[in-house]
């Protein structure tokens, strides 16, 4: 199997060099993202999200089910990720990787434990029927910044899935078709962004949003999730380089700020596409009635 | 004008060689199938090539992975000493992720090395190097000095600087092979104008070389540069600016025209400064 | 390998319990140990117990990485053997240039309200030990010992909050006693943020697994005396303003173990010495 080989000497000091001076491989500035690209599929709730290289697909999909029986006011939300040699001949299938299970404890952390989703909304008949939703996370290419990418892809997948309108009279239970009735919206309690921030040269330079070649090189790193109310959802530096209180504070701060503009164009991105699929659909609807005429 | 590129897919069969001389052997070249007596069928996707003077013909397309050859040029990467020789890397341009095949490098393999007197490169040194052997079932290896002249001739260990990568294509050009393609079209050209009575015009996408961006670069800026044929760059220079605008400008000019690689190259000077 | 380590573990626990001769201070009423868990509070006793559990007979030639830490934050009670530097066990933990740090988590069935047995494989377990394994990777100075490893197995035998933090205080001072180079101690604490209803409160350090449950909250660790925090992790929604403010009272708090931690080791090396063990 092709190994991913380390950065060479050259690439090593180049980088560390050049970040002395604080220029970045591609040219970005040090607290910048690569440009994102979200779309949506003709389905709802698939996302495409494209950070830079890096490129990952969330699609959400929901099925009745039976709820826990530890808590039967609850529907069920499961996250899954799955890290194949698609993303990266590095990969192998089928086998969790320590890097695999960090990678969907973050993300579990970032949207499931934060509530972003609203799990008693999903509850159809208390302890006997509920909704489950799925997200299912596709690595498509790996470029660094899998966290980030992945979790504003599952975020947007959430905001943009539809699930079947239920009617419940005593104990029966109608899930009405697309056509029959308009889908509903989940309901999304806040919108959690996660930012990674990478050290380097002994915490005096530090990263947003880092390629591969950098988070290769680099000492530390710490992944910080906020919504855009200024509520932290989550924080982990699990080791690596020790910063200081303050420098830790200040990428707080930054992450703020990025947050903020990553959920604008999130936000900006599904108004978008609701337009076009409303457009689409008057489209369909007008050559109807012609059909019918 | 007639389309001089001819495109082909594998699976299909190439008509029957013109030739002006019946018996003259044509050197099948890499893309093609040959199935005695004169069959030949395309195997990989490309643009067809013939060279009528040298007897050659092969298929040209554009890919990732690089497969090793005899007596390419290459830039690859020590990953550990043995015995007698280093281990080596031959990363492919197929990023973000390089995959790699490895390589052997004797420790003799450098101008006037002894046991006692070699280069000592450590893991994660890029070397610049030949490949003295290529064959399917064994690891290449590579030398770091002209067998006739035992002179360096550029090779060996490539200090500082940076390494990117860029498509195989692209690093073939860079090393100048876009020329003899495109030389062989002009002659093309000529001789099919030639027999239609016109005279030749020159049409300006035959004039491009593919390496307007090393002329207009080397013309301001001073930096050193190593193509290997793996698809790697080596850029060196002074200053990391300058070595990020180099590398940027070779990077962004892959699909530019002779003309836009100017113009890129001069944009990114006037932001360089 | 495990059988091993949980021997050992296990023999210095009954030691801990039996021997006369061991300092009584130690076995004090539990009601001392724990903090108060009731709510409000926004004072709380931080009194840890902590100890490299001495030998029976420190002059027999046992294998100096074969002596357990043993740590109580509260009610949860963790003990650490460090082996190593050692041959590497598996390949992949070779390295050419440095050490590999690596961490055993194991939570004992009983070590909780309900017995249950936490498979290896359990997600909560393996990031434990990755973030564990991370942090002591910087701190020790691991390219003194290339290929070679350093095994840190932690038993955790009783859960009350904090536990992350209860095994990263043990691993330290089982790392110190096993003698393996590092750079300072590691030493951590968890913060929660308590907000009474009229928006005032402080930050509440050392959490129980009750407040765990009903508070967001923090665990860090500091290396050494300065400030640089290495490791950090929060799980649960809170104000980002609050943030600063619980990181102060954990910095403090950190300090305040290494100076604990500091102490016991101090005696510890003392008895020592006066052995003649060293």
């Amino acid at each position: 199997m092709p190994r991913e080989i380390d950065p060479t000497i050259n690439e090593k000091s180049f980088i560390l060099d050049a970040l002395n001076q604080k220029l970045r491989i591609d040219g970005r500035d040090l607290d910048s993202f690569r440009e994102l690209e979200l779309n949506f599929g003709d389905d709802y709730g698939l996302a495409d999200v494209q950070l830079g290289k890096t490129r990952v697909l969330a699609r959400v999909s929901a099925e009745v089910v039976k709820p826990f029986t530890d808590r039967p006011f609850d529907g069920i939300f499961t996250i899954t990720t799955e890290l194949g040699p698609m993303a990266s001949p590095a990969f192998e299938p089928g086998r969790q990787t320590e890097q695999e299970v960090l990678l969907s404890r973050l993300i579990e952390k970032a949207i499931r434990r934060s509530n972003a989703l609203d799990t008693e909304s999903l509850c159809i008949v208390a302890g006997q029927k509920c909704w489950q939703i799925r997200a299912d996370v596709h690595f498509l290419s790996h470029d660094g910044a899998l966290v980030d990418a992945s979790c504003i892809a599952v975020v947007a997948a959430l905001q943009h899935f539809r699930r079947p309108d239920v009617s419940v009279e005593g104990e029966k239970v109608t899930i009405h078709t697309m056509t029959e009735r308009i889908p509903v919206p989940l309901s999304i309690l806040h919108v959690p962004i996660c930012v990674t921030f990478s050290f380097y040269l002994d915490g005096e330079v530090c990263l947003v949003d880092a390629t591969l070649q950098e988070e290769q090189l680099r000492q530390g790193d710490m992944t910080i999730t906020l919504n855009k109310f200024g509520e932290l959802c989550q924080i982990a530096k699990a080791g690596g380089l020790a910063i200081n209180g303050l420098n830790l504070l200040r990428c707080a701060k930054i992450a703020l700020v990025k947050v903020g503009e990553i959920a604008a164009t999130v936000q900006r991105r599904l108004e978008e596409d609701a337009a076009a699929r409303v457009r689409r659909d008057n489209l369909l609807e007008s050559k109807a009635d012609n059909e019918r005429a | 004008m007639s389309l001089v590129v001819q495109v082909r897919f594998p699976g299909e069969t190439l008509p029957p060689l013109e030739d002006e001389k019946k018996n003259t052997t044509f050197k099948v070249g890499p893309g093609l199938t040959h199935i005695s007596p004169s069959t030949l069928i395309v195997s990989r996707a490309g643009e067809l090539n013939i060279d009528q003077r040298k007897h050659t013909i092969w298929m040209e397309s554009n890919s990732k992975r690089y497969v090793a050859s005899q007596n390419d040029a290459i830039i690859a990467t020590v990953l550990r000493s043995t015995a007698d020789s280093y281990i080596c890397a031959i990363p492919s341009s197929n990023s973000p992720v390089p995959s790699a095949s490895q390589a052997v490098l004797p420790h003799l393999a450098f101008p006037q090395a002894t046991k006692k007197t070699r280069p000592v490169l450590h893991q994660g040194s890029v070397v610049y190097a030949r490949i003295s052997l290529a064959n399917k079932h064994i690891d290449p290896e590579l030398e770091c000095y002209d067998a006739d002249s035992g002179k360096s001739e550029g090779f060996g260990e490539l200090k500082g600087g940076f390494v990117f990568g860029v498509s195989l294509g692209m690093a073939r050009r860079l090393l100048g092979d876009a020329k003899k393609t495109r030389l062989l079209r002009v002659r093309e050209r000529k001789a099919e104008a030639g027999r239609k009575g016109e005279e030749y015009q020159d049409v300006g996408v035959d004039m491009s070389s593919g390496r307007e961006v090393l002329e207009e670069l080397g013309e301001s800026l001073s930096f050193e540069l190593a193509v290997g044929r793996n698809g790697r760059i080596w850029v060196h220079s002074g200053d990391p600016k300058t070595t990020l605008c180099v590398m940027r400008c070779i990077q962004q000019s892959e699909f530019l025209t002779g003309k836009e690689q100017r113009q890129l190259v001069k944009e990114a000077l006037k932001a360089l400064g | 390998m495990e059988c091993v380590t949980c021997g050992a573990t296990f023999r210095g626990l009954r030691l801990c319990h039996s021997n006369p001769t061991h300092d009584t201070s130690h076995n004090r009423p539990s009601s001392h140990l724990h903090k108060p868990s009731s709510l409000p509070s926004t004072s709380h006793s931080f009194l840890k117990k902590l100890e490299n559990v001495p030998l029976r007979n420190p002059l027999t030639r046992r294998p100096p990485h074969r002596r357990p830490s043993y740590v109580e934050h509260g009610n949860t009670k963790v003990i650490c053997s460090v082996n190593g530097p050692i041959e590497p066990r598996a390949a992949s933990a070779r390295n050419s240039e440095r050490a590999t740090v690596t961490v055993d988590v194991c939570f004992a069935a009983f070590s909780g309200t309900d017995r249950k047995k936490r498979g290896k494989s359990d997600k909560r377990v393996l990031e434990m030990q990755s973030a564990l394994s991370r942090t002591f990777a910087t701190t020790l100075l691991t390219t003194l010992h290339p290929r070679s490893e350093v095994h840190i197995s932690l038993h955790i035998l009783s859960q009350d909050g904090s536990i992350l933090a209860t095994c990263v205080n043990a691993a330290t001072l089982a790392l110190v006693d096993a003698g393996v180079p590092m750079s300072d101690y590691v030493t951590a604490c968890t913060v929660a943020s308590y907000t009474n209803p009229d928006e005032s409160g402080e930050p509440l350090l050392d959490m129980s697994s009750a407040e765990e449950m009903d508070l967001p909250g923090i665990t860090l660790a500091t290396v050494g005396r300065s400030d640089k925090i290495s490791l950090l992790q929060l799980e649960t929604k809170v104000r980002l303003e609050r943030l600063e403010g619980m990181l102060a009272v954990g910095i403090d708090g950190c300090g305040k173990i290494r100076q604990l931690l500091d102490g016991v080791i101090r005696e510890h090396g003392n008895k020592m010495a006066r052995m003649g063990a060293l």
